[in-house]
């Protein structure tokens, strides 16, 4: 079997930076394993990290040293809590990283597909932008997190790393979360243009995962380093996202037995040459 | 067979020299056609013993009456030495092939070549190829006032200006009279120019000695056209580009780098993957 553990994998991207990506996967992770869950937080924002900043803590290794000869995930990851909350940080001033060659990638995903096996849940927070480990990161997992905010600039650049993902790589299924909406109402008029955009011009389906309200609780959190879900549990953001983590559990708990069937991550995208 | 003497009979040589030639009219000027058919003909192999005649006589005589394409085999030596003699001829005439007898660059055939195989990378793996064509500014008044062998000497040091300046991978050539090609691989227009600034600069500091012994200097002209892969390019097109670059140097003054525009610039945003006005409109709600 391939996937003994049923791991899901779960790309948490956004197209635009600065939607509070990095926060929203730290806390559903926080949410899952707070439901008793193990799940491994992985930073996949090569080159410009800050998962481990988030966190308040300095990891030795990032995930970059596995791709020196000889380093094991299990030197790499770093634990938050008991009983399984892991995460594999990335490092930060690394432009070459940015923009890994699929040789550079293939051997990183090498490297961490025995490890990833140990958990129930895999998040890979993705960076920004759409560059090609986005891109790949994006399409090796298995279900992917759009994460957007009311703002234009967001609704944009999301549609756009969809239309990339969709078009060239035939991904046609994504979650949506709506983050920093004022209400739900806000929240729902957000998720109603782009899915309608989607649907109009890519013919794609798009699933609302639910919406995450402005707090500036979380702004407090992110001073403090430390996640809002331990900081202010009962904050309407932290609510917010119990009921987004909710969700995806019991999307994993629906389909362990398809789960089970294929692997963890994805084969990585096959580099076109013609 | 008596050995040959120690010393060469040069009236040997001579006799040789002679019959060759008897035979080539004989045979060759008669009937020239028949010499040059290549298949299908029947061919002849035509001996003659001459007796006294060394490798290092015959080397000579080849050598000093371009007899090169005749072939002699000892008798009563070795045939290595003799071997030895046409393995040189041949990879003389293979170096020929590809390259320019007076600067010994790379000629227009392996030019062309070796730019059709660049060009092919270039499509495959996307990395981009560039191509400086560079024409010596005023060259037939260089010719005029300081006479030919200077002209020459100016040819050959601007190829080696080249081969200084070009990267160890990048192929230097001479394609025609006064006029020269670099093609520069897997960098495009803003590098290429730099390393065309960098020699154009570094040849402008040699100084050249006229037939009556005055001093000058030579300047020359580029045109530079770059290819990233993104559409179907063969080498006329990149060359024709880099050339109106090159006319462009001319004209607007000479003794500069001018580069092309980008052949397969709009082809770099993927129509299928980018966000159109509509599809922007639709997300905004208006």
């Amino acid at each position: 079997m391939t996937n003994v553990n049923r791991t899901l994998s779960l790309a948490v991207l956004s197209g635009k930076g600065g939607v509070g990506k990095t926060n929203l996967a730290l806390n559903v992770g926080y949410a899952l394993h707070g439901a008793g869950h193990s799940l491994l937080l992985m930073d996949c924002d090569l080159g410009l990290a800050n998962l481990d900043v988030l966190l308040g803590i300095s990891p030795e290794r990032n995930l970059q040293d596995l791709l020196r000869d000889g380093v094991r995930p299990r030197d790499v990851v770093v634990a938050l809590e008991q009983n399984g909350l892991d995460v594999l940080p990335a490092a930060s001033g690394v432009p070459e990283l940015v923009e890994m060659d699929e040789d550079m990638q293939g051997l990183l995903f090498q490297k961490v597909a025995d490890l990833v096996g140990r958990y129930q849940f895999l998040l890979l927070d993705l960076g920004a932008g759409i560059n090609r480990t986005v891109l790949s990161f994006a399409q090796t997992a298995r279900h992917r997190l759009v994460v957007v905010t009311p703002e234009p600039t967001s609704l944009t650049d999301s549609y756009a790393v969809i239309k990339v993902l969709a078009t060239q790589h035939g991904v046609r299924d994504f979650w949506v979360v709506v983050n920093q909406a004022a209400d739900a109402r806000e929240a729902r008029e957000t998720f109603k243009r782009l899915s309608m955009a989607c649907k109009n011009f890519l013919d794609l389906d798009l699933t609302d995962l639910g919406f995450v309200r402005q707090d500036p609780t979380l702004t407090e959190a992110v001073r403090n380093q430390t996640p809002l879900l331990k900081f202010a549990p009962k904050s309407d953001a932290a609510r917010d996202i119990i009921s987004l983590a909710v969700k995806v559990e019991r999307f994993r708990s629906d389909n362990l037995d398809a789960l089970a069937e294929g692997d963890i991550l994805g084969r990585l995208p096959r580099p076109k040459v013609d | 067979m008596p050995m040959p003497e120690k010393k060469p009979d040069p009236a040997a040589g001579t006799a040789l020299l002679a019959d060759i030639a008897a035979l080539q009219q004989a045979l060759c000027g008669q009937y020239s056609e028949a010499c040059s058919g290549r298949n299908g003909s029947p061919t002849l192999g035509v001996f003659r013993l001459f007796p006294g005649v060394d490798l290092s006589l015959w080397s000579r005589l080849s050598r000093e009456h371009g007899l090169s394409h005749w072939l002699t085999l000892p008798l009563d030596e070795q045939a290595y030495p003799h071997l030895a003699l046409y393995q040189d001829a041949l990879e003389r005439l293979t170096y020929q092939t590809d390259h320019d007898p007076l600067t010994s660059l790379a000629n227009r055939r392996s030019f062309e070549r070796t730019l059709d195989l660049e060009i092919e990378r270039a499509r495959r793996s996307r990395v981009p190829v560039s191509l400086a064509l560079l024409d010596l500014d005023d060259f037939k008044t260089v010719n005029d006032t300081h006479g030919h062998p200077a002209g020459d000497l100016v040819l050959r040091r601007l190829a080696e200006v080249l081969e200084q300046g070009k990267r160890r991978y990048d192929l230097a050539a001479r394609i025609g009279g006064e006029e020269f090609a670099l093609v520069l691989s897997g960098v495009g227009l803003v590098k290429s120019a730099e390393i065309l600034e960098r020699i154009l600069e570094s040849f402008s500091t040699v100084r050249f000695e006229g037939s009556g012994g005055e001093s000058f200097s030579v300047t020359f002209s580029v045109g530079i056209a770059s290819y990233r892969g993104n559409v179907e390019l063969a080498v006329p097109e990149l060359v024709s580009l880099a050339d109106e670059a090159l006319y462009r140097a001319k004209r607007l003054g000479k003794n500069r780098v001018t580069v092309a525009p980008l052949p397969d610039v709009d082809k770099v945003a993927n129509e299928a993957t980018l966000v159109h006005a509509n599809e922007k409109k639709f997300l905004f709600g208006k």
